[in-house]
């Protein structure tokens, strides 16, 4: 944790890096009925199939593309998830990659976070619209990132790729200091 | 700001997308076989209408799947929008 004001009272918005998230992008037929049971099994959290959607909490399968997933596990079990990936669906017409160097994650908890994102975002972030276990891919300020609203917490996950991850927390941090939301 | 629909992510900002040019120009079986006139036309004349027009778009800011659009190139409005 940063912290970014110097004048914190009842902090709106808790802005964090998670640290130990792992990414594998998954590619596959939804018609292989082989390959979403595999993924079932070894991954421990079955592919969305509903578009914008994400299934899972610590280990999640986030919705990228009609034939696109993201997996997101712990960073320190990346490695041995491909590994079984690889053996589970040798082939088969899939793809498995490790993309964890490419990514951060960063996590805005607390009242002010939807506010915050619309702030650069043209997605609709109302709780009755964006639920918890919605996810999309979308521009924030000038990066894509992959939002999400976790089903376990209040506020919002923000995967970015990690060249514009600075960026982001700087615009992150200093939106949120213009417009009065405690940063912390 | 437009809204364009993407047939996976529904509605969304015209900014996330990009323009793929003309729809259903197919690339000659036998590029061999043609003429330059008809290498030339297939790879650079275009209807160009006003009014409807069949189009590539992609959900570059989402998704990343292409799909195809009928567009008013006068209104701009989109008629429909559907999966490739
Ligand atoms: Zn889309």
């Amino acid at each position: 944790m940063q912290k970014v004001s110097d004048n914190m009272s009842d902090s709106a918005l808790q802005l964090q890096r998670v640290n130990d998230a792992g990414f594998i992008n998954l590619r596959g037929s939804v018609d292989n009925k082989d390959f979403l049971a595999a993924i079932e099994r070894v991954a421990g959290v079955a592919l969305p199939l509903e578009a914008n959607t994400f299934h899972g909490d610590v280990t999640r399968a986030y919705w990228l593309g009609p034939d696109e997933w993201l997996l997101q596990c712990r960073e320190s079990d990346v490695a041995n998830l491909q590994q079984a990936l690889d053996e589970t669906l040798r082939g088969q017409h899939t793809a498995v990659n490790d993309l964890t160097g490419g990514f951060v994650m960063y996590g805005l908890r607390g009242p002010g976070a939807a506010e915050l994102l619309a702030a650069g975002c043209t997605l609709d972030l109302h709780p009755l619209v964006f639920t918890p276990g919605c996810c999309a891919q979308s521009g924030l300020a000038k990066a894509t990132v992959l939002l999400a609203r976790p089903k376990s917490t209040d506020g919002f996950d923000v995967i970015v790729r990690r060249s514009f991850a600075d960026y982001l927390w700087q615009w992150l941090a200093r939106t949120g200091r213009d417009a009065r939301i405690e940063v912390t | 700001m437009l809204l364009i629909k993407c047939p996976w992510c529904g509605e969304r900002a015209e900014t996330e997308f990009s323009y793929g040019g003309e729809a259903g120009i197919k690339r000659p079986l036998e590029p061999d076989k043609l003429t330059d006139e008809e290498w030339a036309d297939y790879l650079f004349n275009r209807s160009n209408p006003k009014g409807a027009h069949h189009e590539l778009w992609n959900h570059a800011g989402g998704c990343r799947r292409w799909f195809e659009a009928e567009r008013d190139t006068v209104t701009y409005r989109i008629a429909v929008t559907r999966e490739l």
